[in-house]
């Protein structure tokens, strides 16, 4: 039996312009194991902050069971996915809640759902068969900047219908070769939609509605040259929710590099995202995959190739409508091997009434030490 | 006294090797693996004399129009679990997918890299790719000559890929086991870039196999030694172990 064992522990100090500084202790753990029968994999997520009582949490974030065959695989478990091709944000990312608690504008940071899938191979295609076993409640920190709204939030979600009423999926994922060479995937999704809305408990309170649709997704990226272009849509027809929008979505990006100029490689992302609602006077602006309505994002990385495997990304946001702007940078590097030392900082210029209006024209500044081992 | 300046001439020219049956020769002493898998141990030091290591496991198999390679990232620990899948094609770009295990993401990435540098190191992923005389241009007769009591082939060589960061390359093969031992790498602007250094070599069931290289800048003062601590031949790999679905 092969037992493999990873773990990552940060502290990490929060600065910002209005709201509260905070130092946090976060990380994970994975482990996984490996017989000749199946492989086992299991994450533990941790975080604590100095200031927000409900900033703390350890949780069992993945715990599945792997079973390779000659053509199939067969997973079962509480398991973390990823759908998407684009840097800045995927539209296709649709099978994991975001973990709101952890970092509102971490695009990476979700929450394990419990669900079986199973994997067929040919040569390079591959077709994919799963199912959502249950829809998780969303924890939200009470305390600004963590927490979007005005009033009160009771985190038991409500649901149109049972929250085990199994969420389904197929993907066909495929390649070209002679002309253009490209991978693609067609996802068909029936279930509980990854955007949930706020809706009345009562005076005080608000709770998330989780609602049910069917999903066409699309993502595809192709390979010319020194360049990649990615692309990522979504369809989503909204079943028996008079208050909600069906509502389209899409996304186009190239990725270019350039190597080797005074030993620092650097990679340019052109993104531009679009979301489309098909009817007028529905409920608008509840999810962050909102934000990205009308935005071209910009972003530069540098690698250093040096000892520390410096690293230096840049990016900004723009929204044409609104005229709001999102301005990020990030520097890390490895630091005696074992630690990576971070630091980014962040500048938002909200809009009035969208869902950054909250944050107002603000900063962060986030400095990090991590220890992996 | 013509007549053997004349014959010895000939006789020398009937002797002579072109430079691309040395380069298919040295190639051939180490090829007929089949598949491989090997530790290695990257020692990276900076101008200053600073080191740091890197750990990875690499599966290969031969194809004869492009190895196939896996790469895990064993050390340092951030980047640990971390795969590089590379599809190597003779006269073609190659393919490679990349993945992040802390995202859960493969992700395809450019593969007209060639000049950029491998993890930070002094081999570029040019360098550390199949060395396939099929990848170069070779042009006249290999020289020999003798240094420290050893006598070597001298071969030229310019890689074929417009996109490669070299100029030419200028390679020493032994004569006695056609084994590449020492190289000079320039740049675009015909600059010498690189010293490479085959330190040793092993033979495992007949076939030889690197098992100590360098890599040293000379415009940077860095360089990188490669040690393989563990390899493996003829290891039962085909080409289901070289799919996308090992990446996850």
């Amino acid at each position: 039996m092969a037992v493999e064992y990873k773990s990552d522990v940060s502290v990490k100090d929060l600065h910002y312009s209005d709201f509260s500084s905070e130092r946090v202790v976060q990380g994970d753990m994975e482990l996984k194991f490996e017989n000749d029968m199946f492989i086992t994999d299991l994450t533990i997520d941790y975080l604590y902050s100095s200031r927000y009582k409900d900033r703390r949490y350890l949780s069992l974030n993945e715990f599945y069971f792997t079973k390779e065959y000659e053509d199939y695989s067969l997973s079962i478990g509480k398991t973390i996915k990823y759908w998407g091709e684009l840097e800045g944000f995927n539209i296709a990312d649709v099978y994991n809640q975001k973990n709101y608690l952890l970092d509102p504008f971490g695009k990476s940071q979700k929450i394990g759902s419990l669900g079986l899938n199973i994997l067929r191979y040919f040569d390079d295609d591959t077709l994919e068969f799963g199912v959502k076993f249950y829809e998780e409640d969303l924890e939200y920190s009470s305390s600004a900047p963590y927490y979007p709204l005005s009033l009160d939030y009771d985190s038991e979600l409500k649901l149109s219908k049972e929250r085990y009423t199994p969420t389904i999926y197929m993907i066909y994922g495929f390649n070209t070769d002679e002309s253009l060479d490209s991978e693609s995937k067609i996802i068909l999704f029936h279930g509980y939609d990854n955007k949930r809305y706020f809706t009345p408990k009562n005076l005080t309170t608000l709770f998330q509605y989780a609602y049910r649709v069917n999903k066409f997704i699309f993502l595809s990226h192709v390979v010319f040259k020194e360049m990649i272009f990615k692309c990522e849509s979504s369809y989503t027809d909204v079943i028996s929710d008079k208050s909600l929008s069906d509502y389209a979505q899409v996304s186009l990006g190239l990725e270019k590099s350039f190597y080797n100029f005074k030993n620092i490689d650097t990679t340019l992302y052109l993104e531009y995202y679009r979301y489309i609602y098909m009817q007028e006077n529905k409920i608008e602006s509840v999810d962050i995959s909102e934000i990205y309505s009308d935005d071209m994002f910009v972003a530069l990385k540098m690698n250093f190739n040096d000892v520390g495997s410096s690293e230096v990304k840049s990016g900004v946001l723009y929204d044409f409508s609104n005229k709001e702007k999102v301005f990020k940078v990030e520097a890390k590097s490895r630091v005696l091997d074992s630690f990576i030392l971070s630091a980014d900082f962040m500048r938002i210029f909200s809009a009035p009434k969208t869902i950054l209006t909250q944050f107002g024209d603000s900063t962060r500044t986030v400095v990090s030490l991590t220890y992996s081992f | 006294m013509k007549k053997m300046v004349i014959i010895f001439a000939l006789s020398t020219a009937l002797f002579a090797q072109s430079s691309i049956d040395v380069a298919k020769k040295s190639y051939e002493a180490v090829s007929g693996y089949v598949s491989s898998i090997s530790k290695t141990v990257m020692v990276l030091k900076n101008a200053q004399g600073v080191e740091n290591i890197r750990e990875l496991e690499i599966k290969k198999l031969e194809n004869s129009d492009g190895d196939s390679s896996l790469l895990v990232f064993l050390y340092p620990n951030d980047i640990r679990g971390t795969k590089l899948l590379s599809f190597e094609k003779i006269g073609a770009d190659d393919k490679q997918w990349l993945y992040l295990p802390a995202l859960k993401r493969v992700k395809r990435i450019s593969s007209r890299n060639k000049s950029g540098s491998f993890m930070a190191s002094e081999f570029s992923y040019e360098d550390i790719s199949s060395q396939n005389y099929k990848n170069y241009t070779y042009s006249g007769d290999a020289q020999k000559l003798t240094l420290d009591s050893v006598e070597y082939f001298k071969i030229h060589r310019v890689p074929k890929d417009k996109n490669s960061g070299y100029s030419k390359q200028i390679v020493y093969v032994d004569t006695k086991d056609y084994l590449a031992r020492f190289g000079e790498y320039y740049d675009k602007q015909n600059r010498l870039l690189k010293k490479v250094s085959f330190l040793e070599y092993r033979k495992i069931d007949g076939i030889y196999r690197i098992k100590k290289m360098q890599m040293q800048n000379v415009q940077n003062k860095k360089s990188t030694t490669l040690t393989w601590s563990e390899d493996k031949i003829s290891a039962g790999l085909s080409k289901k172990d070289f799919s996308k679905r090992v990446l996850k």
